[in-house]
């Protein structure tokens, strides 16, 4: 007997469209990346005293590059799971 | 007289070589983090004649490379070995164009060596720098051998810890650029 092949197309979830996982993921920060060096610069030539705002800046952007692209979580949660 | 020996494998054996690597970056950050406060010291927040559109130039450049290093990583974890050449290839184009992009600065400097500024100027782009450097010859060794067939989805070891370098360079600019180019208070 023949599987009711239109019957399992119907009940599968629909391949997921557009970008995969990694393109989002490297679009996202790229933009990230991007508005946070943008408001760096702007910051630091409009304010005299921005070393309170360079540190949270600097150190939003070091740890989304190691949580995103360096994969820290992967030390104490394992391959599988990041 | 009983010799005792271990093999490691798979999972457990990743898992070392991830903690030895990230053991690896925390010693270069005690270096880097030197030069750092040995600028703030000897000149406080000044950073006369550095040029500030080049630095943003450099620093975009670079932050982008991380971006491409990220795809050509994601490309061969699931196995897609042109894309992953392709990306990495970007990666290195990039990084030597951060790397002319401090040879720029470094000519059109209007501060010399001795100075104070200049030399914590020209030492901690030098460090940076070389670490760049190193790390785009690493690349072109993954490229090379990703070229003749080496890696796979499932091993890549090689290729990850390559690129998380490079990543690691990327953060110490992170912080390097505006220690140079933009902190003051």
């Amino acid at each position: 007997m023949r599987p009711d092949t239109h019957g399992e197309r119907r009940q599968q979830p629909a391949p997921p469209a557009g970008m995969s996982r990694p393109a989002r993921i490297a679009l996202i920060m790229a933009l990230f990346l991007a508005v946070q060096t943008a408001a760096e610069y702007v910051l630091a030539l409009a304010l005299d005293k921005n070393l309170p705002v360079m540190v949270v800046i600097n150190l939003s952007e070091a740890a989304l590059i190691m949580v995103y692209f360096m994969h820290l979580p992967r030390l104490w949660r394992g391959r599988e799971e990041s | 007289m009983a010799v005792v020996t271990t093999h490691l494998e798979g999972p457990r054996r990743l898992a070392l070589n991830q903690l030895g690597l990230w053991l690896f970056f925390a010693s270069e950050s005690f270096l880097f983090a030197a030069l750092a406060s040995a600028r703030f010291v000897l000149t406080g927040t000044a950073h006369p004649g550095v040029n500030q559109p080049l630095g943003l130039v450099i620093t975009s450049i670079l932050l982008t490379s991380s971006v491409t290093a990220y795809l050509a990583e994601s490309s061969m974890a699931r196995g897609d070995r042109s894309s992953f050449l392709r990306y990495l290839l970007a990666t290195m184009v990039l990084g030597a164009t951060f790397v002319a992009g401090v040879g720029i600065e470094w000519t059109t400097a209007e501060f010399e060596l001795s100075e104070p500024y200049g030399t914590s100027f020209f030492s901690m782009t030098g460090m940076h720098a070389g670490h760049v450097v190193s790390g785009i010859v690493m690349l072109a060794l993954v490229y090379n051998l990703g070229r003749r067939g080496h890696f796979s989805a499932e091993h890549h070891w090689g290729v990850e810890a390559t690129i998380k370098y490079w990543h690691f360079v990327d953060v110490v600019w992170v912080f390097f650029y505006p220690t140079l180019y933009l902190a003051g208070w």
